[in-house]
């Protein structure tokens, strides 16, 4: 306590003496003048002169002139000065060693700048608060919600909740018509920006009275963001009209197996949105990651979603729920009100299923932080790479410490000397460590750009295929604060130990000749080696790890070629197209893309591969007892004519889809191999029946049997699959994929099949078209993210480690160049010579290795569930990173080792 | 701490105090038997503040005249009572030693 008081004071001062040094001054006068003037005075009244009063109390005061000097010494080198007067000093002294300050901040900058990086992503995707008033007070109720469901359950809550919201996503919205201006969007229930708390920069925003009668509000309140890139932040934007047009939904299912009814409002409604307001700057609406552009009422449901009637549907889920807390409601009372409320809600439901309400849940989850698309897939792998990042900033401190001692020893003339003249130790001691602390703050400085660039880098990395993630990454307060603490702390590091010693040195010993100690510093120097070679070895394991489980995924047998399969995805109920219809225009156009010139193979599928979309149902079958409800689960696609034999799954027994397979013929599937043996064990399952009794219920004859295809996942296992003809729909169409097996490159092919679906279908938008190897790389996303972060960290490492050992053993034989020479003078082999300096390595690369891989294997296990077909102590991935590390350091040890052989004996004799 | 600065603090532990009337003060104590150039107090005071023993801060003289005043700090006044408590102890010592008669 004292000590800081004493430290604000002498800086309060030290400050004045520095800034206010005019003030100082004119104080000092007028105190000495006051002074003289008083005792004239007194000795007057004592019966002086003037003259002999004046000239007393001058020569009473003494030499006002030295006075004055002597006092303003005391504001003269304050600790400001005096650390004015260091750094200036150190950047002198930096200057003149070009070469040692620019490995220095470089690998600096290189180190703290990936810790910046990744905290940077963290603290976006992980840490961050939401932008809104409270938002301790914000619970996220996982699952979906239909619209009737949510506005049932939002009645029999309000005990808990001061408000409960419900949004849906709405991605690529043409604006005013435009080809290419596409914007995200929310659909949000009347209460959203109230449950957020949050105001309007202009206008109003939306409310309950815009969420009343369905197709009857085209208002949106539109972004910060959006007001001014799309018009120039106008001030006179509030009242002004947008026209948006249908966009495809996000995220969700369970919406198949409705009539579809044609929207008359379709035709009456252009289009226009009044825009009733904009948000504050900084606002971004519920997810971290993702900045809407508007926000409309839920009620223009439709308009956005055509062919798509979902207000009033109890089984289409396609609203996320999120609920502001009443003060003094825990969330655990409030999870407990909400399952009390679904249930009953279901209960009083016929359409829903009554089966299981005793075992739904509410499930409400901390929404302080918003929701966030990446923050449950990459949580643990970036704090997998900020561990990696703290390593690497580890070896950069240990090359720095190294170069620090290797410098100190070569300055240790010029600090004895200073030591000699009279600066106090610890005066010498804190010039040494603000020049590490300078170091540290070069580096950092350099950091923030890393930082700035590769924050960008790795977030499009991560969010690659999401067009509608997008950060703000521009280094703030925050990575500023973090990048400076961090720069700090690696100052102390490497930098506090050199400095204790340089300071520790024996006056005499050192001026008398260059002095011992070497020996002391190169062991100092051997076990920072050691540490680099140890923490070196635990980032190659780690990265051996991921890309092995990259390569293990990507080995994976599909149970079909992926190769030259191209898959386009379009919405035939956006284009208004209902029931059979669907199937009609489906196998037009199938016929169509076949007649591509360059289309080996084309088929159709509902859900495609590796597209996203999945469908589930239970199954019956005859002398099959189940044992539990999960065992009557199934996975299901429709399919069309030839899908195996186009896809190239193999057909193990009976046959594939035919054309014939239509409305007109029994209801016919195929199944794979899994299912094949699960239900019919070993025998004969074609010609036996399944009954499929999912929203909808329908029975079908097998005909074929499958082999295994991995088609949604590498990383699962193949599930039961049952296959029918898309033109015998058990439950409606929703979606279609065409899997084209093309001759001609992809892009060529992508035009051509515009311009089939074009002509087939005008008003059909197509959603995507896309290699089939792209769509499975997007579901190795987080291994592949790993993967490539994790082998760029550990270069990094490997580069800095071998540097250090470079550095150390180029400085050891520079010290031993005398006994080098002698050596050779007297017969010694060059290759013995490089020998010898080789071997100075062995010792802390077999300490590092042997202290290193222990960690490694213990550190293993927080990384074994990100692994794929790989053990987490995997022999062959040690023993490669074991090899790896010595070839390495036996590289940067050959090169100074050769340099010692070429020494030249003569000039190393007479040097002495 | 030096004599000087012993008697400076020992006089402003009084009150707050300008330099002359420190200076007098040092006269009358020692009955100017410590002769030192009255002017050698300013770079003490100077000293003593940028310690944080002491603070100033302008005020009226006793003739109405601007003057700046000095005071303890709260370090300051504890730093007095060590350097007092140590000075006794000395004394104590430097006189049994010197004293013949003593015990």
């Amino acid at each position: 306590m004292s000590f800081i008081t004493q430290l604000l004071s002498d800086l309060r001062v030290r400050l004045a003496g520095l800034f206010r040094r005019d003030a100082l001054n004119s104080r000092l006068d007028e105190e000495i003048r006051f002074h003289i003037e008083l005792r004239e005075q007194r000795l007057q009244e004592q019966g002086m002169s003037p003259e002999e009063a004046r000239s007393r109390a001058r020569l009473e005061f003494g030499n006002r002139v030295v006075i004055a000097e002597n006092t303003r010494e005391n504001w003269r080198y304050g600790g400001m000065e005096r650390l004015l007067k260091d750094i200036r000093y150190a950047l002198r002294t930096l200057l003149r060693t070009p070469g040692f300050t620019a490995v220095a901040v470089l690998s600096l900058a290189l180190g703290i700048g990936a810790n910046s990086t990744i905290f940077t992503v963290i603290d976006h995707v992980m840490l961050r608060m939401l932008p809104v008033e409270d938002p301790n007070g914000i619970v996220v109720w996982a699952g979906t919600f239909s619209h009737p469901r949510y506005v049932d359950v939002l009645g029999r809550t309000e005990s808990v909740f001061s408000g409960l919201m419900a949004f849906s996503s709405l991605s690529r919205v043409s604006i005013d018509g435009s080809d290419s201006n596409f914007g995200e969007g929310r659909l949000v229930s009347g209460n959203y920006f109230e449950v957020l708390g949050v105001k309007p920069l202009l206008g109003r925003l939306i409310t309950s009275h815009d969420d009343r009668v369905p197709g009857a509000h085209p208002v949106i309140v539109i972004s910060h963001a959006f007001w001014q890139r799309y018009f120039r932040g106008d001030p006179s934007i509030v009242g002004r009209s947008i026209r948006l047009s249908p966009g495809t939904l996000t995220g969700a299912w369970g919406t198949g197996g409705f009539e579809q009814t044609n929207d008359p409002s379709r035709s009456s409604f252009s289009g226009g949105f009044t825009i009733v307001g904009v948000t504050q700057p900084g606002f971004f609406g519920e997810t971290v990651g993702q900045h809407p552009d508007f926000w409309a009422p839920l009620m223009m449901q439709e308009h956005f979603m055509p062919g798509r009637p979902w207000l009033q549907r109890t089984t289409a889920r396609w609203l996320s729920v999120i609920g502001r807390l009443k003060a003094g409601v825990s969330r655990e009372q409030a999870q407990a009100a909400g399952t009390i409320a679904l249930q009953e809600s279901l209960r009083s439901d016929p359409t829903a299923n009554q089966s299981n309400i005793a075992q739904t849940r509410a499930e409400l989850r901390e929404g302080d932080k918003g929701l966030s698309p990446l923050r449950g897939n990459f949580s643990q792998p970036l704090l997998i790479l900020m561990f990696m990042v703290g390593v690497v900033l580890l070896i950069a401190c240990a090359n720095l410490a190294n170069l620090l001692l290797a410098r100190a020893t070569a300055r240790r003339r010029e600090i004895a000397i200073r030591l000699a003249i009279g600066a106090g130790k610890r005066r010498v001691f804190r010039q040494l460590l603000t020049e590490s602390i300078i170091l540290a703050m070069l580096g950092g400085t350099v950091a923030l750009a890393v930082a700035y660039w590769g924050s960008r880098t790795m977030f499009n990395m991560v969010a690659e295929g999401d067009s509608a993630a997008r950060l703000n990454l521009a280094p703030d307060l925050r990575t500023l604060a973090f990048t400076g603490a961090v720069a700090l702390l690696t100052a102390l590091l490497f930098g506090l130990t050199p400095a204790l010693r340089a300071v520790r040195t024996d006056l005499n010993s050192v001026l008398k000749d260059g002095g011992p100690a070497v020996s002391v510093r190169f062991g100092m120097a051997r076990v920072l080696v050691a540490l680099q070679v140890a923490l070196s070895v635990i980032l190659l394991i780690g990265t051996g790890l991921f890309t092995r489980t990259l390569y293990n995924l990507k080995a994976q047998d599909l149970g079909y070629s992926p190769e030259r399969l191209i898959i386009m995805k379009v919405d035939p109920i956006s284009a208004g197209l209902q029931g059979a219809q669907i199937g009609r225009v489906g196998k037009d156009l199938l016929d169509k893309i076949r007649a591509i010139p360059g289309v080996r193979s084309a088929t159709f599928s509902e859900n495609g591969l590796f597209s996203g979309t999945e469908s589930g149902a239970p199954v019956r079958i005859e002398g099959y007892p189940p044992a539990s409800e999960a065992d009557r689960r199934v996975r299901y696609d429709q399919v069309g004519p030839g899908y195996f034999t186009n896809v190239g799954i193999p057909i193990l027994a009976g046959r594939d889809f035919a054309d014939t397979d239509n409305a007109a013929n029994e209801r016919v599937a195929v199944i794979n191999q899994n299912m094949a043996q699960f239900y019919f064990a070993d025998s004969n399952p074609i010609g036996r029946q399944i009954f499929y009794e999912g929203t909808a219920r329908a029975t079908v004859t097998v005909v074929g049997v499958a082999g295994n295809a991995r088609d949604h996942s590498l990383r699962d296992q193949v599930y039961r699959r049952m296959y029918v003809s898309f033109m015998q729909p058990i439950d409606g169409l929703t979606g279609a994929n065409y899997e084209v097996r093309t001759a001609i490159n992809a892009a060529e092919m992508a035009k051509q099949l515009r311009a089939a679906v074009a002509e087939v279908a005008p008003e059909m938008p197509v959603i995507r078209i896309e290699p089939l190897t792209t769509l499975m790389d997007q579901t190795m996303l987080r291994e592949r993210t790993i993967a490539r972060l994790s082998v760029l960290f550990g270069v990094l490492a490997v580069v800095l480690a071998s540097v250090g050992l470079y550095g150390v053993l180029t400085y050891s034989v520079s010290r031993r160049t005398n006994e080098i020479g002698l050596r050779i003078a007297i017969g010694a082999e060059p290759r013995r010579i490089v020998w010898t300096v080789l071997r100075e390595t062995f010792a802390p690369v077999a300490g590092g290795i042997l202290i290193g891989v222990p960690i490694a294997a213990a550190l293993s296990r927080y990384v074994e569930t990100l692994l794929f077909n790989l053990k987490r102590n995997d022999a062959l991935t040690i023993s490669a990173a074991i090899v790896l590390i010595i070839l390495i350091a036996a590289v940067a040890g050959l090169v100074p080792a050769r340099r010692a052989a070429k020494i030249d004996p003569l000039r190393a004799l007479r040097h002495e | 701490m030096g004599t000087l600065d012993i008697l400076i603090l020992s006089r402003l532990a009084r009150g707050p105090m300008h330099g002359f009337g420190i200076a007098e003060y040092l006269h009358e104590v020692s009955e100017d038997v410590l002769r030192i150039e009255e002017g050698s107090l300013y770079p003490a005071l100077h000293r003593l503040e940028a310690q944080g023993l002491i603070k100033s801060k302008w005020g009226v003289s006793e003739n109405n005249r601007r003057a700046c005043f000095y005071s303890l700090t709260p370090r300051g006044r504890k730093r007095i009572a060590v350097a007092v408590s140590n000075w006794k102890r000395l004394v104590e010592i430097v006189t049994r030693i010197t004293d013949p008669l003593a015990p």
